[in-house]
């Protein structure tokens, strides 16, 4: 009678595999908070984060009280960038509007504006922005410095829409913020429950001392590796079709390109992100180190693989280290097939990018398993 | 040199601390090998080793032939390993466990079942086959560290503090089936802290600061030289306040070693001194009038002798 099946390099890789599944199918109510988790995350990223910057709180202080003083007041309004929230009558009370954080712009049009305008002579309004937040002062200065110019040109009869820049905005059309951030928070929220149950696999058993009774077994190293991979990848699988399904439902975004490729890229990113949680899980003594280091990861990610802030305008050493980040990656595929409909033609690059890396990293994963002594007391 | 497991001269570091000095035994197929020692001596260093977890500094050492390091995943097949501490998945059943494990050594059909069946008969575990292993007792915790270890049919078995914590019946019961194993020819090397379990073993190896000191039969060490010197004998001394005559007698000049057991003292006395002198010489000090027989060692006394003589051999080469 033949009693053991030949041992190969992933021996035990089944046992392994079955034994994780009931692991996971154990712990079900943390599947529920994850889910619930990820719920949560989309309602606020879709319903209460807007990047595109409109109604910005606003003072003015009209020394002018002209006509022509109060016509460039509304056109400011009519940008919808401004909201004027209140008329200020003295320099002091303009300038503590904005310091106290009442008015984002304060806005003071001189008493002889009025004149200077009607005579032909160059005049000026002073523009005052609130510097600490970035993205509103250079969005209002913006907004400012266009109106000014329509200004200055319809004094001079010209027609102000004699050159026009005609942007198209293709496949978002409505600059609609969910299309911005969602298909990134697939990539990051992916990575998050990854990286979390990765990095805690080995840890946790290593912890509990099952990790020295599995090291005296016959069980190979890249077995336990992929054997712990596998069931997980599940997880992040169903992760995004969850995302996916409720976008559709509570912001009717649909995906414009295949499914199916979205799913064939998401293998590697798979394998990417959990090689990176099962290399901290092997090396880390403990799990809270190992989700100290996880936690790390994640936000890194989101301020630097392209989620929020875009990669081309970093200094050259991030945009090299934003590369190293699977979600980096990943998230140009989802915006690719998600929003702009690309398809394998166009992404298969950065999905090989990232099988290579995953790759690597399983085997460097492996061998440190096998390098590591278990804590045997 | 034959056996089942042969340890030639083996040194293992930590860094740079040597963990496991220079040790060399030969133990024989289906025998039960009892290895002692104090905490941190090396004796868990020395079963990582054997089970080729890490590299030898120098010397050898073989488990049935093959080298511990370099057949290291080999010998995994042919060993089964019980840690003091359980470390199976509590949040598996008893079935899941043992399946694991049996999918782990790569069992399959018959076999598979065939030893399932085995080691759940042999454990008893039959009644507790779906329970989660959490709620096991430790006892039956034991047992069922036992039945994954060995559900491969392992040849050599170490098992590490295998009844540390647990209650005196599971304890018996655990080393009952060590002994019916081990009939059947499965070679048990047992660490354990508890004299009672280490004077059962077939021989017994005490690890001290490194090095193995002693190893032999419980007899063969009960009449070393070290433990029984010549000209010495061994008394046993029931009297009243016994503490108080412990340091009574470490201080009288014929008396080479005293130590306390319970109610008793056990000494060691040159045998030109008779035991009169030293009932006369306990009364006059107010002791009343102690009971006096001469003893065998025990295996607690031949420790005590051995670490000793270590000691004292240790300070001298020191002050060399």
């Amino acid at each position: 009678m033949r009693k053991r099946a030949k041992p190969g390099p992933l021996s035990g890789f089944w046992p392994v595999f079955r034994k994780e599944l009931i692991h996971l199918r154990r712990n079900s109510s943390l599947f529920i908070f994850l889910g619930f988790n990820t719920l949560v995350i989309l309602l606020l990223l879709g319903f209460a984060i807007e990047t595109n910057v409109r109604q910005i709180r606003t003072v003015v202080f009209d020394l002018s009280q002209s006509p022509e003083s109060k016509e460039l007041i509304q056109r400011l309004i009519n940008t919808d960038t401004f909201n004027v929230t209140k008329m200020v009558f003295s320099d002091e009370e303009l300038n503590d509007s904005i310091v106290s954080g009442e008015a984002r712009v304060g806005i003071k049009i001189k008493a002889d504006y009025s004149r200077q305008l009607l005579e032909g002579d160059p005049t000026s309004i002073l523009v005052l922005l609130d510097g600490s937040n970035g993205i509103v002062t250079s969005q209002a200065g913006n907004v400012v410095n266009i109106v000014m110019l329509q200004e200055t040109l319809k004094r001079f009869g010209v027609d102000t829409s004699l050159v026009e820049a005609r942007s198209s905005i293709l496949f978002n059309p409505d600059t609609k913020t969910p299309y911005f951030l969602i298909p990134g928070l697939i990539a990051i929220q992916l990575q998050g429950i990854i990286l979390f149950f990765a990095s805690t696999a080995v840890a946790r058993e290593r912890e509990r001392g099952t990790l020295d009774q599995l090291y005296l077994t016959p069980v190979r190293p890249l077995a336990v590796i992929i054997g712990k991979m596998l069931p997980y990848s599940f997880m992040g699988f169903l992760q995004q079709l969850e995302i996916l399904v409720f976008s559709y439902f509570a912001f009717g975004i649909t995906i414009a390109g295949s499914y199916l490729s979205l799913l064939i890229l998401t293998v590697p990113f798979l394998i990417l992100a959990l090689s990176i949680g099962l290399m901290i899980s092997v090396r880390a003594e403990t799990p809270v180190s190992a989700t100290r280091l996880a936690t790390t990861i994640d936000i890194l990610s989101i301020f630097l693989s392209g989620y929020v802030f875009e990669i081309d305008s970093m200094p050259r050493v991030f945009q090299i280290f934003s590369r190293l980040l699977p979600t980096s990656h990943y998230i140009e595929i989802c915006r690719g097939i998600i929003v702009r409909g690309a398809d394998l033609e166009h992404l298969w690059q950065t999905g090989i990018i990232m099988l290579v890396m995953g790759t690597v990293i399983t085997f460097l994963a492996a061998r440190e398993f096998d390098k590591r002594n278990p804590t045997l007391v | 040199m034959q056996g089942a497991i042969v340890v030639d001269n083996l040194t293992i570091k930590y860094g740079k601390r040597v963990a496991v000095d220079n040790i060399k035994f030969v133990i024989q197929k289906g025998e039960v090998f009892g290895f002692l020692g104090p905490n941190g001596s090396g004796k868990t260093t020395l079963i990582k080793a054997l089970c080729g977890l890490i590299p030898p500094a120098s010397g050898k050492a073989n488990i049935l032939g093959l080298d511990i390091y370099s057949d290291r995943y080999e010998i995994r097949d042919h060993i089964g390993y019980m840690s003091q501490k359980f470390s199976l998945y509590e949040d598996l059943t008893v079935k899941e466990n043992i399946d694991f494990y049996a999918g782990v050594y790569r069992l399959f059909g018959d076999y598979l079942t065939q030893r399932k069946q085995a080691v759940i008969e042999l454990t008893g575990l039959e009644e507790f086959i779906n329970a989660r292993a959490a709620i096991l007792s430790g006892g039956w915790k034991q047992r069922l560290a036992l039945a994954c270890a060995i559900i491969h049919e392992p040849e050599v078995v170490f098992l590490d503090e295998p009844t540390a914590g647990i209650d005196p019946v599971a304890r018996r019961e655990i080393w009952d089936l060590i002994f019916m194993l081990a009939s059947q020819g499965i070679t048990f090397f047992v660490t354990t802290h508890y004299m009672d379990e280490a004077e059962r073993c077939g021989r017994v190896g005490y690890i001290y600061y490194s090095k193995l000191i002693a190893c032999g039969t419980v007899d063969e060490l009960k009449s070393l030289p070290e433990v029984s010197p010549k000209n010495t004998i061994r008394l046993e001394i029931t009297c009243r306040a016994p503490s108080l005559a412990l340091a009574f007698t470490k201080n009288l000049s014929y008396i080479q070693e005293s130590t306390i057991f319970g109610q008793s003292i056990h000494v060691l006395m040159q045998a030109n001194y008779s035991v009169s002198q030293l009932i006369s010489d306990l009364s006059k000090a107010g002791f009343g009038t102690p009971l006096v027989n001469q003893i065998i060692p025990s295996l607690e006394d031949v420790f005590v002798s051995l670490t000793n003589k270590f000691i004292y051999l240790k300070s001298a080469g020191a002050k060399k």
